[in-house]
């Protein structure tokens, strides 16, 4: 911007004047504990610069054996998530995260390793009662027959992925929308869209996602089906619909019944666990 | 003698005193009218619109998805021979195609020095790679197109750039061929004016001007062209203001983003980074020594020395400015005969900007409500849309040519003694996001701005009966009667009664055909069997489910509303037949998909938002009767035109033939076409005849580029072999079978009586 050359002297007293009032302010602020207010989705880029939150949960026998039965449904959805309390009760249930673990380094065998030994991030919240199933790569859906823009969609989900697990919302979000625009029927980029929403606490949004990608899941691949079956079930257990949640849980468990998470999750929201082996994780 | 002189010496300072009193005020207000528009906001930067990013994928067969044409819209040039490309060039060989990207920044990601390489076999890419790291690409994108901008009275398109962002032989040039003292003088030239007097004088014209920078700056910024003594003083006057206050690169800066380089269409182009873009399309940093000099050249006059106008006259000026360069030693020979060798080149650029305006006064109207027209009109803002402009010049292509096959085929059309025209629109969504692909409003923008794609409120006619079927599945999803596609309807006359009324729906043609599946009533658009199943399950649920769905006009709670007698914007049943295309999940439709600023921080952003509005099964169900329109219905000439894919959609035709229908989609696109007249005059044509050529022709081009796909069912649909007759598992003895969908728990479980022999595979296709 262009200065007047007469002016910059007369202006200096007003602006030291401001920087002190302005960094007092932000000395005050900062005694008062200030927190920004959270955004339910990313404006820009920056925002998906922020920490990424926990997405393991390190012990899963604590984690069942704190989870109360949930006799009835909470009859009106709490506005926003509770603090994860010390001890779960109907009214505040714990808000459950998940995100896939980091991306293999071989993309066309590897699969998405559920590891319950992976450190969490710094100073992430505590960690929550989620143990994604082991799935196969999207990219080994990819085939010599699949079609280019189905396998495009495909590779740019999984990226997306790559993205959320590093935090970068915003870049994901990009990604996912291109992916469905090319390929309206691709599971992944719907599972991935509803990671998001649940993380940012859009819940009807995770909601519908979810079952979009579960009922896109080919009758080949369970464990996708299982996970968005789960995934939909934590949606609904943070907004306060323990029965819908219950009935996602079952049918995660249903797809695939050594999905821990989902029997975490029916157990949390009431329902009799199956018989399967819960003991510990892989 | 003395006294005189004494007296006339005091009056001269006493009218020189006065007259500085006088002008002071006035000199006042001048300098702070500088003040004010250097140090503020100096231009209104218009918003501008891009459409969405194509992306290329191994794969992709290029031609299908037009992307030379798309290239050709955003200004790649096609070089030949073996050298290094620059920015903006692109090579086709036998070895692929090779594309030196333009740098850009989109949300989400950001292009700059990126070459690529395709491996092509055909058209199709088998395989990409970055060309300086070798790495091999899924999925590139080229960068969005200039759709048009939002602005107040005149389309100014500029950006500001800094001084020291520009390659510094461009101010050199500018200087030494506009105002050669410019960092001698202060702010008026003196011995300029005094050149430029004696080469008129001698030239008997005004062919040469004094004007220094500084004074064109000002006249720019806050004068007219009048030439009057007036103006020319207040010019003088501010110029010196202007130096006195602000250096003269800050000048110089001001005056190079300032200054009018031509015109494209209704767009002005203003600074040197726009001309750069519109005549090179280029940033300045990329500019070629002779592209520099063009630029410099033109100042004088844009228009007579455009490329585009008169390349000679262009060349002959460009060499003027080299000449100039070289004698000043800003260039040496070697780069004055490069420079002087470099082609004009002429082709004007493709950038449709003015492909969508509908889209556009629609888009305006949406940003309208979320932001002060001052902001949208000013402040530079990136509005990014999903308007796809190579699928929105098929739609207009479709919709003129549709229009002027059906006037020539029905003369009576065309031949209005009040002179008013056949009007159609078109409006195309993506099911799974909503974004608009493409918005036809009316069949010429320039004599009608009226947007019937989004505006003219129509009766939908049998458009609206795919929503009385959902309705009815929705129930038995809920617990209802069970209905399922060969349900039983009957199709014969009845009275329906309401409110102390009768209403008695009458069929097509006065044809009743008895018994009859749901499906047949719907695949052949039979009125009364559909009014049947309506008064059946509820005029309320109907219309919650068609306002669910995407119907947002009122419509009234009466029996024919169910024919189609309320009234509907295109883009609604567009926005409701997504909904069914996208399994009941209603994707809200969007105009645009983010906001950047000037800064390209994403300052709005409009993700895909979703909301379940009829469950899975019952849209499924729906959409499979949906399909039988076009494979035996009342649009199966479109299998004859030569749509082949699997898709969905009804025909509408309201009384009278008024209006003409057709609405479809396949799992990815859905188009709505409407045709009539605007004072509702009857066209005499069914929406099958009027609007079904216009869709198919429009789908079969946005398809192409993708591969068929079919809708895939939800875990709640069992796909069975029937026959179709008794509708019974079909059995090996069975002449005809049909794969129909039901609702799991619905599905026959006996063979089919009439044939009973060995059960097929109840096998899905």
């Amino acid at each position: 911007m262009l200065r007047p050359r007469v002016s910059l002297a007369a202006r200096r007293r007003p602006v030291a004047l401001i920087l002190f009032i302005w960094i007092a302010g932000f000395a005050i602020a900062g005694l008062g504990g200030c927190t920004p207010a959270r955004t339910p989705l990313p404006l820009d880029d920056d925002d998906g610069a922020a920490a990424p939150q926990a997405r393991e949960h390190p012990d899963a026998e604590v984690a069942l054996a704190n989870a109360p039965a949930h006799p009835s449904d909470a009859p009106n959805p709490p506005p926003a998530p509770p603090p994860v309390p010390q001890t779960l009760s109907e009214e505040a249930l714990p808000e459950i995260d998940v995100l896939p673990p980091p991306p293999p380094t071989s993309p066309n065998t590897a699969t998405w390793p559920t590891s319950p030994n992976a450190p969490t991030a710094p100073n992430a919240p505590a960690p929550t009662a989620i143990f994604p199933i082991e799935a196969p790569s999207p990219l080994a859906s990819i085939g010599v027959a699949t079609p280019p823009n189905v396998a495009a969609a495909t590779r740019l989900a999984e990226a997306a992925g790559i993205r959320l697990a590093a935090g970068d919302d915003a870049a994901a979000l990009e990604q996912l929308e291109r992916a469905i625009a090319i390929d309206s029927g691709n599971p992944y980029a719907y599972f991935f869209l509803a990671t998001l929403h649940l993380r940012n606490r859009t819940y009807d949004q995770a909601i519908a996602f979810a079952e979009r990608a579960a009922s896109l899941n080919r009758p080949g691949a369970p464990e996708w089906t299982s996970r968005a079956y789960a995934l939909q079930g934590n949606a609904f257990e943070s907004a306060g619909r323990f029965s819908d949640a219950r009935k996602a849980y079952a049918r995660a468990v249903q797809a695939a019944p050594n999905n821990l998470s989902a029997l975490a999750g029916l157990t949390r929201t009431g329902a009799p666990a199956p018989n399967a082996v819960v003991s510990s994780p892989p | 003698m003395r006294r005189l002189l004494v007296g006339l010496g005091l009056g001269a300072i006493l009218v020189a005193a006065g007259l500085a009193v006088l002008a002071w005020p006035m000199m006042r207000g001048l300098d702070a009218l500088v003040v004010d528009k250097f140090n503020g906001r100096r231009w209104d930067f218009p918003s501008r619109i891009y459409s969405d990013a194509e992306l290329i994928y191994p794969g992709i067969d290029l031609t299908a998805a037009a992307v030379p044409q798309r290239l050709a819209r955003l200004g790649y040039r096609t070089v030949a021979g073996e050298a290094p490309l620059s920015k903006g060039d692109m090579r086709r060989s036998a070895a692929g195609l090779d594309i030196f990207l333009h740098d850009f920044a989109y949300p989400g990601e950001v292009v700059i020095d990126r070459q690529v390489h395709l491996d092509l076999q055909g058209d199709v890419v088998t395989a990409m790679h970055d060309v300086a790291s070798g790495e091999e690409l899924f999925s590139l994108s080229l960068e969005p197109e200039s759709v048009g901008g939002l602005y107040d009275k005149d389309w100014e398109e500029r950006r500001e750039v800094k001084l020291a962002d520009l390659p510094p032989l461009l101010p050199r040039a500018v200087i030494l061929t506009e105002d050669r003292r410019f960092y001698d003088h202060g702010a008026i030239d003196s011995v300029g004016i005094l050149r430029a007097a004696l080469t008129n004088v001698r030239s008997g014209e005004v062919v040469q001007g004094g004007s220094t920078l500084t004074q064109q700056l000002v006249k720019n910024f806050f004068l007219t062209n009048e030439r009057t003594f007036d103006r020319k003083l207040r010019e003088i006057a501010m110029a010196v203001l202007v130096d006195r206050r602000y250096n003269k690169d800050e000048i110089l800066e001001a005056y190079l983003n300032e200054i009018y380089l031509g015109q494209n269409g209704p767009q002005g182009i203003f600074g040197v980074w726009e001309a750069a873009q519109f005549y090179f399309a280029r940033s300045p940093q990329q500019l070629t020594v002779g592209e520099i000099a063009l630029l410099a050249g033109m100042i004088r006059a844009p228009n007579i020395y455009s490329p585009y106008r008169n390349p000679e006259r262009t060349r002959a000026r460009r060499d003027v400015v080299l000449g100039l360069l070289r004698d000043e030693g800003a260039i040496a020979d070697d780069a004055y005969e490069a420079a002087h060798a470099e082609p004009i080149r002429n082709e004007p650029p493709l950038a449709a900007n003015n492909a969508a305006p509908y889209f556009v006064d629609f888009l305006r109207g949406e940003l309208q409500a979320l932001y002060p027209s001052e902001l949208l009109n000013s402040r530079g803002l990136g509005i990014f849309t999903n308007l796809d402009l190579q699928t929105q010049q098929q739609a207009v292509s479709a919709v003129r040519e549709g229009l002027a096959a059906l006037e020539h085929r029905y003369p009576r059309l065309a031949a209005r003694p009040d002179g008013q025209r056949l009007q159609a629109a078109l409006v195309a969504l993506q099911p799974q996001t909503g974004g608009v692909i493409a918005m036809v409003g009316g069949r010429d923008y320039a004599t009608s701005q009226f947007n019937r794609a989004t505006q003219a409120h129509r009766q939908p006619g049998s458009v609206f009966k795919p929503f009385v079927f959902l309705a009815a599945f929705e129930a038995a999803q809920h617990g209802g009667e069970p209905f399922t596609p060969i349900s039983g309807l009957r199709d014969e006359p009845f009275d329906w009664h309401y409110e102390g009324q009768v209403w008695r729906p009458d069929n097509y043609g006065g044809r009743y055909l008895g018994d009859v599946t749901a499906r047949t009533a719907l695949e052949q658009s039979l009125n009364s069997a559909t009014a049947r199943l309506a008064e059946h399950t509820g005029l309320t649920a109907i219309l919650e489910t068609a306002r669910r769905a995407g119907i947002a006009s009122h419509l009234p709670e009466v029996p024919a509303v169910v024919l189609g007698a309320g009234e509907v914007t295109p883009f609604e049943v567009a926005q409701a037949y997504a909904t069914i295309a996208n399994q009941g999940l209603r994707a809200e439709a969007r105009a645009a998909s983010k906001v950047v600023d000037r800064q390209g921080q994403v300052i709005d952003r409009h993700p895909v938002a979703v909301e379940r509005a009829a469950s899975p099964e019952a849209a499924f169900l729906t959409l499979s009767l949906m399909k039988g329109v076009l494979e035996r219905g009342t649009a199966r000439s479109a299998r004859a035109q030569g749509f082949t894919r699997p898709a969905a959609g009804k025909t509408g035709t309201t009384n009278d033939a008024r209006d003409a229908w057709f609405a479809g989609f396949t799992p990815d696109l859905v188009a709505v076409v409407w045709v009539g007249f605007d004072d509702g005059t009857p066209l005499g044509l069914t929406g099958g005849e009027a609007a079904l050529p216009i869709w198919t022709a429009f789908m079969r081009q946005a398809t192409a580029a993708t591969p068929p796909s079919d809708f895939h069912p939800p875990g709640g649909v069992a796909l069975v072999r029937i026959d179709p007759y008794t509708g019974g598992i079909a059995t090996a003895g069975c002449p005809e079978t049909r794969i129909e969908a039901f609702a799991r728990g619905t599905e026959p479980t006996t063979p089919c009586s009439a044939h009973a022999s060995a059960s097929l595979p109840a096998a899905a296709p």
